[in-house]
């Protein structure tokens, strides 16, 4: 003892471990063949927490460690970003959730063994409530492709077919039957810096994806929120789309903005309001003309549940714009219309003025880049003289006179203290 | 072509449009919603501070905030709506590029077409011309002809691709404006939320001051309201709490008063109810006795009478047995009685018994006296004779010693005492023998000592302790004089022998003192002579009471004489002087002598002793000298 403290000054006691921490050492290092974590002692199971490798497999950690320190370090060591406030405060949530997301777009269909996913799916299902997929992977076809590209020129019609034939994505209706908590799903069907690469096709869904796709989302019983961005998704693609969602238990969101859903399309939506309990649409930069618009007014007329609709950025026009405005006299529960960017005039305007006088349950309305002139602005002008519930007008950029646009203001600024003050009365502060 | 036209718009429109709008939306929304986070927050506790602060501050710092977020979104707003507009812009653009495009593909159509329809037409020609150089010259032509057709179509794609190349460079510079102004919007966003948090904080700081003013001024005026309220309070309350002690006081008072009041009713009730009840009991004995009268009467009077005699017969017999009681008593009473005076008899008789006892033992007593002073004077005069004897025999064996052994003349000593002896003995006697005629008179004079003892007594008080007189206050006069007798005799040392011998020496004392006034005035008064005599005559034992004390004094005096006369020392020398008949020197002389004669006594002894063993040895030596002759004579038979 003497020599050994004469020999190394900086011996102590104090380094020699005690017996409970090695034994929980041994725990820790023998962790994967036996799992003892459920007898131990709160602080023991930080310890064990804080000393478990984040490389072990999934099967034994999954449902055993609860959520905290040791799904925290599993993340930071993937990601360098990590909020876990989007994830509910949930480390554990946010580690399945990002782990799925990611073998979802690193999924190669025809390489990678669908295996890979589903062995996760049992550990994932309670705790993944939300899918983020940013990018899908197109198989590989290496230097048939190529010369399929180079011989594109000659004979296109027959090469999309056939690339149509072949180019499918991952298959969604495997994972979504399993999850049984996912509540939102988001999907971009793109390929994220493929650089020189580029190739069309990587940025739209076949019709095989769209109709899996459809049908795995008829199977999730849970979903409340449904993202398609950016993903070419055209008339025909919507049909099936909407034809799947008809009547889908959950969904109240759907959002299926910067596509090229044509009046076609509309339709369908138009349909699906109404037999659904959406309560947001958002649709905006699509090619929506005159046509979809009724559709949809047609259906806002009979629908009792939507609250929201974003129709920015579409083809909609003077005819479309009358439609909505005389679909909303008969409607009680839509509380925000987006028509900004329709190419509308002083008629939609007008139309819409009329009912602006009627209505009590808009709150907003954005109109802003239209057309809309000094008549326009006159009208709004006049039937916001008689409004008292609308909190939001924006008619940016439509060519109204100042007068009418600060006298809108005012009766908006009225209108937001008047509302302030009912909430002060009612006691109750809600934000919407 | 067409491709490459809708490629472009393709590209243009997901690539330039969807970012923007998209991100701007994100962020606005982020934006406002931080905003508003805050403001909740701002609200909440605006709402928690206080409802009766002043809303004035809180309505100025909302519309400000108000105000402030709208130009502030508004700001950001804008900016999308730009973005908007330049899409739309664009799009137009885009749409009249497209429609130019298409027209000129439909001219260049059109005229492709007719150059086409041209060369087709010629190769019938070319077909009808059979020489060869013709042949070759058409196609040339035909070729010539082709070769412009591929020209112009080479041209028109080349524009086609310029115009291409164009719009992609615009799409890339569209691009990168969006970026910037993505970039701009962010940090416009950026310092927004800066500028509103700081306002919110601001506010929320101006609020929370004035709030906190308005706490502390409401809290003081409560307080002090509160203290002014208490205060009275508490006066209330004591000068309630007093009233009502007073008023408890007086209740008490009055209660006590109804009680009293109360109770006398109940009892004057009570008793005139008892009244009436036993007035009316009385009336219903009354009416019952009537009636059990009546009824008896109804039966019949020789019933009544029988009981009548029965109840007399009854008392009667009730009242011989009270006499045969009283009877029974008084015998007893009786009986007792007889018994007590045949106790007291007895007991008398005993008493009387026990004085003859006593007076039998006195005159034992006087007799053994008698008896004793015989019997010493017989004694004595043995004893002297005796001594006497002695005397003259040592005196004789004195002159024996003198004149035989010393050969000394002996003379007789003086023998005085011897005679002295004599008188003493004859007055004592006669002393004893004086006492006795009187003794005898004094039986005679019981009543007189009796009469004087009470003078004594009544003279004496002063020599007998308080304390036994007042013991003996309520005892009789008999007693009384018993008792004070008894105690004046212990007090002055005297026997209960005594007393008659005192009695007698008042008496006589009495009478030297009487003799002796009549010796001094014999002739002064006869009258009175005569009375004192008178008196003597009546009781002779009626001393003046003045002289009671002298003569006590004188008698005390006397006794202690004659204890005093009864000294023996004459008896002692006279004893000694017959001790004495043998002087010392005659002693020494004897002694000498007895020694020498003891002396002379031994040797004689010696002598005698020498004289006895010669002769024991003749005897012995004749004795052997028998036996020798004996066993001679044996020896010679």
């Amino acid at each position: 003892m003497r020599r050994i403290i004469a020999e190394n000054p900086n011996w102590s006691l104090v380094v020699v471990p005690s017996l409970s921490s090695m034994c929980l050492q041994s725990i820790v290092n023998n962790f994967e063949e036996k799992q003892i974590f459920e007898q131990l002692t709160p602080g023991q199971r930080d310890f064990i927490q804080e000393g478990l490798s984040p490389t072990l497999p999934l099967r034994v950690t999954a449902n055993l460690i609860p959520d905290g320190v040791y799904w925290k370090r599993c993340c930071e060591r993937r990601w360098d970003l990590c909020d876990v406030s989007r994830y509910g405060h949930s480390w554990r949530r946010m580690f399945f959730e990002r782990h799925l997301e990611n073998l979802i777009e690193l999924f190669i269909p025809e390489v990678t063994e669908p295996k890979a996913v589903l062995d996760v799916l049992p550990f994932c299902k309670s705790y993944v409530r939300r899918l983020n997929v940013s990018q899908l992977l197109p198989p590989i076809k290496e230097p048939q492709g190529e010369k399929d590209g180079e011989e594109n020129d000659l004979d296109l019609a027959i090469d999309s077919e056939h690339d149509e034939a072949c180019a499918h994505h991952f298959d969604f209706g495997l994972v979504l039957r399993e999850l049984t908590h996912l509540e939102e799903l988001a999907l971009v069907y793109r390929v994220k810096e493929c650089g020189m690469n580029f190739e069309w096709k990587m940025f739209e869904m076949t019709k095989r994806d769209c109709e899996s796709l459809a049908k795995a989302l008829k199977s999730s019983r849970t979903l409340k929120l449904f993202r398609l961005h950016q993903s070419n998704v055209e008339d025909k693609k919507c049909r099936l789309l909407v034809k799947h969602l008809l009547d889908h238990p959950s969904l109240r969101e759907l959002d299926l903005s910067h596509n090229l859903i044509g009046n076609g399309g509309a339709r369908a939506i138009g349909k699906l309001l109404a037999r659904s309990k959406l309560e947001v649409l958002n649709v905006c930069d699509n090619k929506i003309g005159e046509l979809g618009a009724k559709a949809i007014a047609r259906a806002l007329s009979r629908n009792s549940t939507l609250s929201s609709l974003n129709l920015r950025l579409n083809l909609v026009r003077d005819e479309g714009g009358a439609a909505i405005g005389e679909a909303l006299r008969s409607n009680t529960t839509l509380h925000h219309l987006n028509l900004g960017g329709n190419d509308m005039t002083w008629r939609a305007a007008s139309a819409l003025s009329d009912v602006l006088i009627e209505n009590k349950t808009l709150r907003s309305i954005n109109l802003s880049c239209n057309n809309l002139g000094k008549v326009g602005g006159k009208a709004l002008a006049e039937a916001m003289s008689h409004n008292t519930t609308l909190t939001e007008l924006n008619v940016l950029l439509t060519e109204v006179d100042e007068q009418n646009a600060s006298f809108v203001s005012e009766v908006v600024c009225a209108n937001q203290r008047s509302e302030h003050k009912k909430q002060r009365k009612t006691g109750s502060i809600k934000y919407p | 072509m067409e491709h490459f036209v809708s490629m472009e718009m393709a590209k243009e429109e997901p690539g330039k449009e969807p970012e923007p709008p998209v991100l701007s939306d994100n962020e606005d929304t982020n934006g406002v919603s931080t905003q508003k986070d805050e403001k909740q927050g701002n609200e909440k506790e605006v709402v928690v501070e206080g409802r009766k602060t002043r809303k004035q501050q809180e309505k100025e710092s909302q519309k400000k905030i108000m105000n402030l977020r709208r130009d502030l979104t508004a700001f950001v707003t804008d900016i999308q709506t730009a973005a908007d507009a330049k899409v739309v812009q664009k799009r137009t653009q885009l749409g009249e590029a497209k429609q130019k495009r298409e027209e000129l593909l439909e001219k260049d159509v059109k005229s492709s077409q007719e150059k086409f329809d041209e060369i087709a037409s010629r190769w019938l020609i070319v077909s009808q011309k059979v020489i060869l150089p013709d042949l070759q010259e058409a196609l040339n032509k035909q070729q010539q002809l082709c070769a412009v057709l591929i020209q112009d179509k080479k041209k028109l794609i080349n524009e086609l691709q310029q115009e291409l190349k164009l719009g992609d460079d615009s799409y890339v510079k569209h691009l990168r404006k969006n970026a910037e102004e993505i970039d701009l919007m962010i940090e416009r966003m950026e310092d927004q939320i800066q500028i509103l948090t700081q306002a919110y904080r601001e506010e929320l700081a101006q609020i929370e001051r004035v709030h906190q003013q308005e706490l502390k001024f409401l809290l003081s005026e409560d307080i002090t309201k509160w203290e002014e309220d208490l205060k009275e309070l508490w006066d209330k309350e004591l000068e309630s709490l007093a009233e009502r002690r007073k008023k408890v006081e007086e209740y008490e008072e009055k209660i006590h008063k109804l009680r009293f009041k109360n109770a006398h009713n109940t009892k004057v009730l009570e008793m005139e109810n008892n009244a009436k009840e036993q007035a009316e009991e009385r009336t219903n004995q009354k009416i019952r006795n009537a009636t059990v009268l009546e009824k008896l009467k109804h039966q019949g009077l020789e019933e009544k009478e029988t009981q009548f005699r029965l109840s007399l017969a009854n008392l009667k017999r009730i009242s011989q047995r009270d006499e045969n009681n009283l009877q029974k008593l008084k015998n007893l009473y009786t009986k007792e009685q007889k018994e007590f005076t045949r106790h007291s008899r007895k007991l008398s008789e005993n008493y009387k018994r026990q004085i003859q006892k006593y007076e039998r033992l006195k005159v034992q007593l006087k007799h053994f006296a008698v008896a004793d002073g015989k019997t010493f004077e017989e004694m004595w005069l043995m004893t002297d004779a005796e001594a006497k004897q002695l005397a003259e025999r040592a005196l004789l064996i004195d002159s024996v010693i003198c004149k035989q052994l010393l050969g000394l003349s002996w003379e007789r000593p003086h023998l005085a005492s011897l005679e002295l002896s004599g008188p003493s003995r004859p007055q004592e006697l006669a002393g004893n023998s004086d006492s006795g005629p009187e003794r005898q008179e004094e039986n005679f004079f019981s009543d007189t000592q009796e009469k004087v003892k009470e003078l004594l007594c009544n003279e004496t008080d002063f020599l007998v302790e308080t304390k036994v007189l007042k013991l003996l206050a309520p005892l009789e006069n008999e007693e009384q004089t018993d008792m004070k007798l008894v105690t004046l005799l212990y007090s002055l040392g005297l026997n209960d022998k005594d007393l008659p011998e005192l009695t007698d020496f008042l008496i006589k004392y009495e009478h030297q003192q009487k003799e002796q006034t009549k010796d001094a005035c014999a002739s002064s008064d006869f009258g009175k002579a005569e009375e004192t005599r008178a008196t003597t005559n009546s009781g002779p034992e009626l001393i003046n009471p003045d002289h009671v004390l002298p003569a006590l004094k004188s008698f005390l005096e006397h006794r202690r004489k004659s204890s005093a006369q009864r000294d023996s020392s004459e008896h002692e020398a006279y004893w000694e002087s017959l001790g004495n008949v043998v002087s010392e020197e005659k002693l020494k002389l004897w002694d000498a002598a007895e020694r020498n004669l003891k002396q002379y006594h031994a040797v004689l002894m010696e002598i005698s002793d020498l004289t006895l063993e010669t002769d024991r040895l003749k005897q012995r030596n004749a004795e052997l000298r028998m036996q020798l002759q004996q066993r001679l004579s044996s020896t010679a038979d």
